[in-house]
Formats: C-alpha cells, sequence, structure tokens
C-alpha cells in the first residue's frame, strides 16, 4: 500500500469513528447536554439497540427493518425510565448518577439472563468493499459515514426548525419562564429524554455489525460519549459534532501505534487534561 | 445482676468494648471457607471506609476508587514479587499508601482547583478508573495483563532479620485485617471528628459558604482525596497480601461502584455504616451468588435504586435506632408509656428523643441538626 493510500484510508477510518461516536453521543448531547441528566445507562440503551437488530435477525425480519425498529423500542424503553426513575431526580445529579448506573446494571444483566454471555450474531448486511478515492474500503463503514451525517441533520432540523425544537430549547434555557407561558414542560422532557434514548438506540442498531454484540458492549461508549458531549461544551448540540471529531480522530492516531484500548484510553486522558482547563468545552467562546 | 449488666450496656465506653470484644472472638470460630470471608469483608471495609470519608464526608462522589486500591495492591504485588530484602513487605506497605496517596494528590490538585466538582467529579474518576485497568491489563511486563499477579509474598511482620513472622494462616490474617480495621477506623474517626472534618462537612453541605468563610475548599478536597486514595491503596495492599493475588478488575469500574453501594446501603453519613455495609452487602452477595451466580448483578443495580428512592440514609443509623430500642428495654418503654411503673428519668429520655427525631440520627448526618457545620463556622482559619 503506498503512502497515500495510507492517508485516505487513515481518513476514512478516522470519518467512521468520528460518525459512531457521533451516532452515539447524539443521544447523551440531548439528554446529558441540553438536559442536564447525568445517564449513565446511555451504554445500556446503545447496547439495546444492538441486540433489538439481533432479534429482528433472527425472527427473519431482516438487517434494515431491525434499524428502524431500534430506535422506537429504546425509545419506549427510554420514555419508561424517564416516567419511573429519572423524572423524580432533576434537582439531585448526583442521585440521578447512582439510579442510572443501578439501571445500566439491571438493562445489562438483564440482556445477559435472556440471551447469554456469547456474543450475538449480526452479519454486516454490505461485507464487500468498495473502491472510494482510489483505495478499497469495506461499504458498510461508508454506510455508517453516510447515516451519521442524515441522522445528525435529522436531529438538528428537529431542535432548529420544529416546534418541538423551540419548546425544548426554551424549557433547556429557563425552565419556570417555559411553564409559566403555559408549555409542558414534563412531557417536553419526557418526550426529549425518549428522542435521546431512541438515538442511542439507533446508534447501537447500526454500529452493531461491527462490533460483537455483548451485554457489555456499551461499557467502551459511555465515558467516551460523555467526554465527546463535555468537550463540545454541554448544552450545545453543535459542540457534539466537535467532540466527537477531537475524540474520532485523536484515536485514529493514536490506534496506529498502539493497542485499540490503550489509545481509547490515552485518548479520555487527553480529555480529562482539557476538560481542566477548559471546564465549558473546547469550542465555546468565552 | 441484670441491672449491672444494664448498668454495663448503657455506657458507651463498655458498650464498645463489648462490640469490639465480639468481633475479636468471631475468628476463632469460623471455618476456613468464613474466615477468609471475614478476613476480605474486613479489608473491603478498610476501602469502604476510605471512601466515606470522601463521599459520605465530603460530597465527593467517585465513581473509580478502586483504582487506588488496586494501585496499592499492584504496588505492594509488583515490589514483593520481584525484589527480595530485608522488611520488603514493609516497604511494600508503604509504598501502598504512598503511591496511591501520591497520585491522588497530584490528580486532585489538577481537578479541584479547576473546579471540577459533582457530577464531573464522578465522570472523571470513573474515566481514571477505566484508564488504569486499561494500562494494567495493557502493560503485559509489568502486570501480567488480564490474567493479573499470582503468588504475592504475605506480609511479614516482626523485626526484619531478627524475628519474622508471616502472616499465612488464615486466623493471622483475619487478626491482621482485625487490627487494620481498628486503627484505621479511630483514625478516619479522629479525622472526621477533627476541625478539618467539619470543614469538609462544611463543604459537603454548602461549598459556596465554605469558601465565603475562609477555607481554601479546593487544598480541603485535595487532602481529603489524598487521605482517601492512600488508606484505599492501603487496603488493597492488605488484600493483595493476603489474597495473594491480583487482577486488573480490582481497578476497575465495575469494583468501584460496588464500594459505593456498601457504603450507601450502609449510611453515607456515618464511618461506621461503611463497615456495616459492607458486611451486610457482601454476606448478602455471597449466599445469592452461591445461589444463582446470575442474579447478583441485577439485585446491585436494584439496590443503586433502593438507597436513592427507599434509604437515602441506609441501614446504618435504623440500625443504631433499633439497637436503642432494644437497649432501653421494650417493656421499659411500655412501662413508661401507660405509666404502671413511672420512670421518670427513662420517660424523659424517650420524650427527649421523640422531640429531637433522636439523637443518633444528628450523629448520623449533622446536616440535619446542623451542629457540624456551625461548630466549622465557628473556628474558620485563615491561612491563604
Amino acid at each position: 500500500m503506498s503512502g497515500s493510500e495510507l492517508v485516505i484510508t487513515q481518513l476514512l477510518n478516522g470519518a467512521s469513528l468520528v460518525m459512531v461516536l457521533l451516532l452515539v453521543s447524539l443521544g447523551l448531547g440531548i439528554i446529558f447536554g441540553l438536559m442536564g441528566v447525568i445517564n449513565l445507562a446511555h451504554g445500556a440503551l446503545f447496547t439495546l439497540g444492538a441486540y433489538t437488530v439481533a432479534v429482528a435477525l433472527s425472527l427473519g425480519l431482516g438487517f434494515w427493518p431491525g434499524v428502524a425498529l431500534a430506535p422506537i423500542v429504546v425509545g419506549a424503553i427510554g420514555l419508561l425510565l424517564e416516567l419511573s426513575v429519572v423524572r423524580w431526580l432533576y434537582t439531585r445529579p448526583l442521585e440521578t448518577i447512582l439510579a442510572t448506573w443501578g439501571i445500566s446494571l439491571i438493562l445489562q444483566q438483564g440482556l445477559q439472563i435472556s440471551f447469554g454471555a456469547a456474543p450475538q450474531k449480526v452479519p454486516s448486511p454490505l461485507p464487500g468493499a468498495v473502491n472510494i478515492f482510489g483505495v478499497s474500503y469495506p461499504a458498510y463503514r461508508l454506510v455508517i459515514i453516510g447515516a451519521g451525517l442524515i441522522v445528525t441533520a435529522l436531529v438538528f432540523l428537529l431542535f432548529l426548525r420544529t416546534d418541538f425544537g423551540l419548546t425544548a430549547r426554551a424549557i433547556i434555557q429557563n425552565r419556570e419562564m417555559a411553564e409559566v407561558l403555559g408549555i409542558n414542560t414534563s412531557h417536553i422532557y419526557a418526550l426529549s429524554f425518549a428522542l435521546g434514548a431512541a438515538l442511542a438506540g439507533l446508534a447501537g442498531a447500526l454500529v452493531a455489525p461491527q462490533l460483537n454484540v455483548l451485554p457489555q458492549m456499551g461499557t467502551p461508549f459511555l465515558a467516551r460519549s460523555f467526554f465527546v458531549v463535555i468537550l463540545g461544551g454541554a448544552g450545545s448540540l453543535f459542540g457534539v459534532i466537535g467532540g466527537s471529531a477531537f475524540m474520532g480522530l485523536l484515536e485514529t492516531i493514536f490506534a496506529t501505534w498502539w493497542s485499540l484500548t490503550l489509545s481509547q484510553a490515552l485518548v479520555v486522558a487527553l480529555a480529562i487534561v482539557v476538560v481542566r482547563f477548559r471546564p465549558a468545552g473546547l469550542f465555546t467562546r468565552r | 445482676m441484670t441491672a449491672l449488666v444494664r448498668q454495663l450496656a448503657l455506657r458507651s465506653q463498655y458498650r464498645r468494648f463489648a462490640v469490639w470484644a465480639i468481633l475479636w472472638l468471631i475468628p476463632l470460630g469460623l471455618s476456613p471457607l468464613h474466615l477468609d470471608l471475614f478476613r476480605e469483608f474486613l479489608l473491603f471495609s478498610i476501602f469502604a471506609l476510605s471512601l466515606s470519608l470522601l463521599w459520605g464526608q465530603t460530597g465527593l462522589l467517585s465513581f473509580g476508587h478502586a483504582a487506588f486500591f488496586g494501585l496499592g495492591g499492584y504496588a505492594y504485588a509488583i515490589l514483593t514479587t520481584r525484589t527480595t530484602f530485608l522488611g520488603v513487605t514493609y516497604i511494600g506497605l508503604l509504598l501502598a499508601l504512598v503511591v496511591p496517596a501520591l497520585v491522588a494528590s497530584i490528580l486532585g490538585y489538577f481537578l479541584f482547583y479547576g473546579g471540577v466538582r459533582g457530577p464531573y467529579f464522578a465522570i472523571v474518576t470513573m474515566a481514571i478508573a477505566i484508564i488504569f485497568e486499561q494500562i494494567a491489563i495493557n502493560w503485559v511486563s509489568l502486570t501480567n495483563g488480564q490474567n493479573g499477579i499470582f503468588g504475592i509474598r504475605s506480609l511479614t511482620l516482626g523485626i526484619p532479620g531478627v524475628w519474622e513472622y508471616p502472616i499465612v494462616s488464615g486466623v493471622a490474617q483475619a487478626y491482621l485485617a482485625l487490627i487494620a480495621i481498628t486503627l484505621l477506623y479511630r483514625v478516619v474517626k479522629q479525622i472526621a471528628s477533627s476541625n478539618f472534618g467539619l470543614v469538609l462537612l462544611t463543604i459537603r453541605d454548602n461549598e459556596r459558604r465554605a469558601e465565603f468563610l475562609g477555607f481554601d475548599t479546593a487544598r480541603y478536597c485535595v487532602i481529603v482525596f489524598t487521605l482517601s486514595a492512600g488508606l484505599a491503596g492501603l487496603a488493597g495492599a492488605l488484600y493483595a497480601a493476603t489474597a495473594t493475588f491480583i487482577s486488573p478488575s480490582l481497578l476497575g469500574v465495575l469494583f468501584s461502584t460496588q464500594a459505593l453501594i456498601w457504603v450507601a446501603v450502609g449510611g453515607r453519613g456515618m464511618l461506621a455504616g461503611a463497615i456495616i455495609g459492607t458486611f451486610m452487602v457482601k454476606t448478602l452477595e455471597f449466599y445469592i451468588s452461591s445461589w444463582q451466580s446470575q442474579l447478583w448483578p441485577l439485585i446491585l443495580g436494584v439496590l443503586f435504586l433502593a438507597v436513592v428512592f427507599v434509604f437515602p440514609d441506609g441501614l446504618a443509623p435504623r440500625l443504631s435506632r433499633w439497637w436503642d430500642l432494644v437497649r432501653t428495654g421494650v417493656w421499659e418503654r411500655v412501662a413508661a408509656r401507660y405509666g404502671t411503673q413511672p420512670q421518670t428519668t427513662l420517660a424523659e429520655k424517650t420524650f427527649h428523643d421523640q422531640e429531637q427525631g433522636g439523637a443518633y440520627e444528628r450523629k448520623a448526618a449533622p446536616h440535619l441538626g446542623g451542629t457540624g457545620s456551625t461548630e466549622a463556622i465557628r473556628r474558620p482559619d485563615r491561612n491563604r
């Protein structure tokens, strides 16, 4: 492989990793970034999305219907969580951490008990490679890049161009004032949480063919997606893009020298340093 | 005779003595398996105690405290399996205290002066535990990777070179753990009830206010983080020295959160709660896991929800309430209530307890009575 081919492959690797992180973190960008809920069950919701696809495949529904089903299933579970647990803890962030961690353990172990500890089979729907920019690259990774772009665009449209987005942003800015104006804030909060959960589920479903579908598969994404949101600047959805780019590209660069897990750890270490010096995020102007 | 016993039981110092005496007799009557568990629970209690100092007393929720427990364990393990010199286990123990404390002081200085608090601190500490676990897994030449380190040397007490006594037998290990927790509990108790400890309580209740009173709160956070990490490291080393085995999972997030549940079930506001909680949760874990190994993580999750919604103060304050009931004697309460045998002092005491909401509650949660904080307010140190 020539030098330029290597660079292009690495760039595509970087782009697909950035998109994976973006997909995983968008939901958290809503739940943690906008609503301020420290949802440690986010990784488990991601896992649930992947399992939805696995179940859809085993039922003979096929991969893409499974991907379509995942956000619905996981969004419904998210709604249930908001109504039963998260709703009571909006003013108590530390308690939220404990409770959502408990939920995460329950979901994870629930999957382990129902499906066993062995990985579920989710074969890639597009197993081949395509020629792009003179290199042959796995087709499904390109699909993920495309899906990441489309989903991100849709989320931005939803938040910036619809009534739901407008009310949601109003509540986030000032909940009391929004309530005074007659907005049913708890309603919108529940919907936003469900939306964030649905996005986590969609991410899990899309990424499932690339990973071992295991009950613990969401865990490595948990801390990373939190740092994506924090680095980008909690409270801004645009920041999620920047955060994903920062974490994803660095990880790709590190991964050329070190093992994958080690480079993930290194990136998180670096993120801690950045958070210390720029607590409001990398991309916020002060 | 009963009156005498009751008199003795009412004096707190005798009562405490009785509790310790019973605790000290336990190892003599245990089977080898239970002896191992007893020792393990005691050492985990020290770890829980360190977390209780950080979380319960100062309000800093760490999601990665096992990083320091494991660091201490690894420091001891690596030193004692690779080198041999006179008194190596002492140095190993010292290293297990110093290395985590040093790491925590650097991290703490870096984080606390940068204003990392609350949920952000929880996420950052979680990340730290993940990083430590990854290092322990990937740095195979030093840590033997995923397999962990076997055959760690037992702690050798006595005078090196003159008279040495390796702690190998189960009973000796259990007594080592008992001595360790007795000493360390007293140390932590001293810290918590000192002026320094009162400032920590103030920080927990309202850090802004503590700052306005002239305290350099970040400095207090760094110090308590360092102390807590050193204590956790010591517990880790004692664990490594008695279990003779350590693996990366002892550094990880999952183990960290298990310790959180020990502290929370026991009672966050009460140092003894950490010990009681560890014993209760670990006992439950032992019996449930041996019955249905898949069930325990599920119950762990339910416990997390329970400490948020059902018993946020933990069980230790409740236990101490029941203990009070038993101690004063149920029949005496009945008598006092119905006046068949008027006992003014007891009736007054009962009334007092009811009115004050129970002294134990104020002891357990000073922020309810506010005693701790006002005490701290009266003694501001302005040495900035």
